[in-house]
């Protein structure tokens, strides 16, 4: 006899198994070619760019239900590569691109694609995301983040063909430049830019945290409360042929902060604060070259709670659940009811204090890291020695963790940097449900694995939400030895302290196996996405951070302790370890067609590309052009447009598309006839007259609008 | 067209049309029973077909349509029904014109309608004779949780009197990510008679009501998922009401007299609702 109960565990069973799908793929495993020491003696360095700016239509990933469709592109996203190769042969290629997260599936198909040609496989390719909010997803190896991310739901097998391709396309680059090279880093503090947005679980944590450089007077506790060190790896390389000069090339930065400095509300593909950075410290090292476009890569370190120093007035607010307002009488079924934005007023203006606040920020930390770049000046040498451990940790079933992956409620509101529209929800307006970080989101009896963490929708959530495979169940986790600095890549948001304790972890064991580490710092988001990573002490407190480790509160505890082996076996004499690279597999769930595609709308031969208006109106100057539809128009590698200033009777190039002060939007389809894209650029009151140019692209002609005087 | 409605919203003090758009209307709702202002009007199926036209412009709109009540069923000698026993078909045809905009954290809607009876048999709920007019004033608030709203029913012709509708309405839970949407509405309303009650002075004027005072509080749970098939927004709402009834006009839920003085009653109600824009400019 089977009683109803059981009858209705059945059905909601039955009933999941067909709602979940998971489109299981297996992902390679491709392991690194035995080093083989380079004809040339000496450390060999190479930087490679690619541009993976999606065409708009595109979901914003970072901010879940807040995360817009984007409508067009401001500074454009990269994936830049440094490979280094010393002397023995070792090598490691380093990628940090601008994207919110780095999947196990973007890792290992990268890995794949450049094995043959540079013996890295997987155990040698790092792969970090800047962490910025502003980039595209539909990535994911796991399927619940492509269900959540953005507005814009689902995974696309052409988006990861896209990101795989370019991360591809920058490695091979940087293996094509590899030259001799000297290097030298160093670290410095950078304070005030930075804040702890956790900081009430910050605090639960002991002893209390001793900053790891002097703290500015005035300084107030939040801002105190994060790891202010910039670590900064500068590359000289060797001129090629007769050029036996070394010149500034490129670096690797790491530094702890989220990539949330642009509103939530941004609907713009943007590199963002991280890009700013970039791009700053680039056109520095140009100057310094003349020798073409230098390279800098920014990853993220225990960026977990740690946020940037936003101003309030660049948040707009979640949308709010309200009654539309709508065509009807008193006899009319009641208008549905519709999440609302903010008047669109107050959100161009808090979409314009952000950016204004990411270009400020971006520039003040550009400014440091040239700092720090030029002192390395005399420091650089040709020795660095490389070393690389690497495994995978199968989370899932570790008995050391929570048998599978929950998300707490905390999670569902969103972080201080962008709450979501559900932050603060209460059932009624009256019964708290754990949509809060910290109050209710606490389990007051904690009782199992997960302890204190309330976890969203309880037992549905595992069963009928996410499901057996919904969230991430592996880590990647390496161990790169660069000379005196060790670099832990974690695949991961870790906090402050957890970043910390992981940190000397590493440096103990490596100490303890007889290496002299002079310092050791995390890199973030790198080679995989598990989420957040707390304390113990921290995940008591279930802010979002904490709601969002899904592994439990063990789970730093267990990073510390992997990474630890990895360090320690870092030291045994000659090679690096061998590093098995085992099977992971994905499940992103169906693909589905979200990324433009490049046979989008009429072939280039039935466009007629014109300019269709310009206005200036204060000080932006508008336009308006016909030409390829999204897909075909971008991705683009090089430049779609310039602007001119006519300066005496030469016309000057002064502004071109990625510049931050350059908006472009794909405004609509024409159908056959091809797609309205809009310019707006924020001249800065300087006098015109302007002019823009559509550059010239395969199968089209450049085309030069009238001038518009500003 | 422009002109006129320019010249309407200017009458009503509403922003003239910067950008207007023209708005087709259509709706019909399956209901068992029928329930109006807490008085059952019908206890089988009806089903109440709606069209109209609404006029986006500024902030506002301006609507104007034809509402009706078919019941599907002959009414047996134990049913209410406004056609009266052995009848079915249409029943009831109202016309209206309503004035709709945002004030800040306050909608208002300002209207006039007309409402129509075909009952002509002797057990008839309403007939001709009890043709009316009234003109009503709706405001809601807006909050995080609550939408508290006041409605104001003031019949002009044949019943002569106030009703007044006081509720609140609270989101409980919502689809935060893309289409479909969904969200599951609780709503408690509590009606109040002023004048549309009997009138002892002169009994021949008409009522709703068999005393002044509160006539009904009604517990409402719906849910609207909102889907749109071929780019035209469609709603589709489930909801099902439990009414506490407190005037003796709001008790039957049928003829039979065992249900003449019910204190409670619960009725559902499936609505589909469809108003694409046809005209913008």
């Amino acid at each position: 006899m089977v009683s109803a109960r059981a009858r209705l565990a059945l059905a909601v069973s039955l009933a999941a198994s067909g709602c979940i799908a998971y489109h299981e793929l297996q992902l390679p495993s491709p392991t690194s070619a035995r080093p083989a020491p380079a004809a040339l003696p000496g450390l060999r360095a190479g930087f490679g760019r690619a541009d993976i700016t999606p065409p708009p239509g595109v979901g914003l990933a970072g901010n879940g239900p807040e995360g817009r469709r984007a409508t067009g592109y401001r500074v454009r996203l990269y994936a830049r590569a440094l490979l280094l190769e010393d002397r023995l042969g070792e090598r490691v290629a380093l990628v940090v691109a601008d994207l919110a997260q780095i999947t196990a599936n973007l890792h290992r198909l990268t890995a794949l694609r450049i094995r043959d040609s540079t013996g890295i496989g997987a155990d040698r390719l790092v792969i970090a995301a800047t962490h910025v909010h502003s980039g595209p997803g539909h990535f994911y190896a796991e399927r619940q983040y492509n269900q959540s991310t953005s507005q814009v739901v689902g995974y696309d097998s052409a988006m990861v063909e896209f990101l795989v391709s370019r991360f591809a396309r920058a490695v091979l680059d940087a293996q094509r430049d590899l030259r001799l090279a000297r290097v030298a880093w160093s670290a410095t503090a950078v304070w005030g830019h930075t804040r702890n947005r956790s900081y009430q679980a910050f605090l639960r944590n002991k002893p209390e945290w001793t900053p790891p450089a002097p703290v500015p007077p005035g300084l107030d506790p939040t801002h105190r409360a994060v790891n202010p060190l910039w670590t900064l790896l500068r590359v000289d390389q060797r001129g090629r042929g007769p050029d036996s000069t070394y010149r500034p090339a490129g670096a690797l930065s790491v530094f702890a902060v989220h990539g949330t400095a642009d509103a939530p509300e941004n609907e713009l593909l943007d590199a963002g604060l991280h890009g700013i950075i970039e791009r700053g410290l680039e056109r520095h090292i140009d100057s310094l070259s003349r020798r073409g476009a230098g390279y800098h890569l920014v990853a993220n370190g225990a960026e977990g709670d740690v946020s940037p120093d936003w101003p309030v007035q660049s948040r707009c607010g979640a949308p709010m659940l309200r009654p539309a307002v709508g065509p009807g009488g008193p006899r009319t079924p009641p208008q549905p009811w519709e999440w609302r934005d903010p008047a669109p007023a107050w959100m161009a203006l808090c979409r314009a204090a952000a950016r204004r606040y990411v270009n400020t920020a971006g520039d003040s930390l550009a400014a440091r890291a040239a700092a720090l770049f030029d002192s390395l000046g005399p420091a650089v040498r040709g020795d660095l020695r490389i070393g690389v451990a690497f495994r995978t940790l199968r989370l899932k079933g570790d008995p050391r963790l929570c048998p599978y992956p929950e998300t707490g409620s905390a999670t569902l509101g969103g972080a201080e940097d962008g709450r979501t529209r559900l932050y603060g929800w209460r059932l009624f307006g009256i019964f708290p449900i754990g949509l809060e970080e910290g109050g209710h989101a606490v389990r007051p009896n904690p009782h199992d694995c997960q302890r204190e963490k309330r976890v969203a929708l309880g037992g549905l959530q595992h069963k009928l939400v996410v499901g057996e495979h919904g969230l991430p169940e592996v880590a990647q986790l390496s161990v790169i030895r660069l000379g005196d600095l060790l670099l832990g890549v974690v695949p991961a948001e870790v906090t402050t302290q957890a970043g910390a304790h992981i940190e000397r972890a590493i440096a103990d064991s490596a100490r303890a196996a007889g290496l002299e580490p002079r310092a050791v710092t995390i890199v973030g988001l790198a080679n995989g996405y598990m989420q957040y990573v707390t304390t113990e002490a921290e995940y008591g407190e279930q802010a979002y951070e904490g709601g969002s480790t899904l592994f439990g509160p063990n789970s730093a505890a267990v990073l510390a302790e992997e990474l630890g082996r990895l360090a320690a076996s870092q030291v045994r004499p000659g090679a690096s370890p061998a590093n098995p690279v085992d099977s992971i597999t994905a499940y992103p769930g169906k693909s589905q067609a979200i990324l433009p595609r490049p046979t989008a709308g009429p072939p280039p031969e039935r466009v007629t590309r014109v300019v269709l208006g310009q206005v200036c109106a204060g000080d932006t100057l508008q336009v308006r052009w016909r030409d390829l539809h999204p897909g075909r128009l971008v991705p683009a590698d090089g430049p779609v447009l310039r602007i001119e200033r006519l300066v005496g009777e030469r016309w000057d190039a002064v502004a071109w598309d990625g510049d931050r002060e350059l908006e472009i939007r794909a405004v609509r389809s024409l159908g056959s006839r091809g797609y309205v894209w809009e310019a707006r650029w924020h001249h800065a009151a300087r006098a015109g007259p302007y002019r823009v140019v559509l550059v010239a692209r395969a199968g089209l002609a450049e085309v030069t609008g009238d001038r518009v005087g500003c | 067209m422009r002109l006129v409605a320019g010249a309407l919203l200017s009458a009503l003090g509403l922003p003239s049309p910067a950008r207007a758009q023209v708005y087709l209307g259509l709706d019909a709702t399956l209901s068992s029973p029928y329930v109006w202002r807490g008085v059952t009007r019908a206890n089988g199926w009806v089903v109440q077909p709606e069209g109209f036209v609404g006029l986006k412009a500024g902030g506002g709109f301006l609507s104007g349509g034809v509402w009706a009540s078919y019941e599907l069923g002959s009414a047996g000698p134990n049913d209410l029904s406004d056609l009266g026993t052995g009848h079915a078909g249409l029943a009831e045809l109202n016309y209206w014109g309503q004035a709709t905009w945002s004030l800040g954290l306050v909608h208002a809607a300002l209207g006039g309608i007309r409402y129509t009876f075909r009952g002509t048999g002797p057990t008839a709920g309403r007939t001709r004779a009890d043709n009316t007019t009234e003109l009503y004033l709706d405001l809601r608030g807006t909050s995080k949780y609550i939408v508290p709203g006041i409605a104001l029913w003031l019949d002009v012709d044949r019943v002569q009197g106030t009703y007044l509708e006081g509720s609140v309405t609270v989101p409980v839970l919502a689809n935060p990510l893309a289409a479909p949407f969904f969200v599951l509405i609780t709503r408690a309303a509590v009606g109040y008679t002023l004048g549309q009650d009997v009138n002892t002075e002169d009994p021949s004027q008409g009522a709703y009501f068999a005393r002044a005072g509160v006539t009904h509080v009604d517990f409402a749970v719906s849910t609207d998922v909102t889907l749109r098939p071929l780019h035209v927004p469609t709603v589709l709402r489930l909801e099902g009401h439990l009414q506490f009834s407190t005037d003796d006009a709001t008790r039957p839920s049928s003829a039979r007299p065992r249900d003449a003085r019910r204190s409670g009653k619960l009725w559902m109600a499936l609505a589909l609702r469809l108003s694409p824009p046809i005209v913008s400019w």
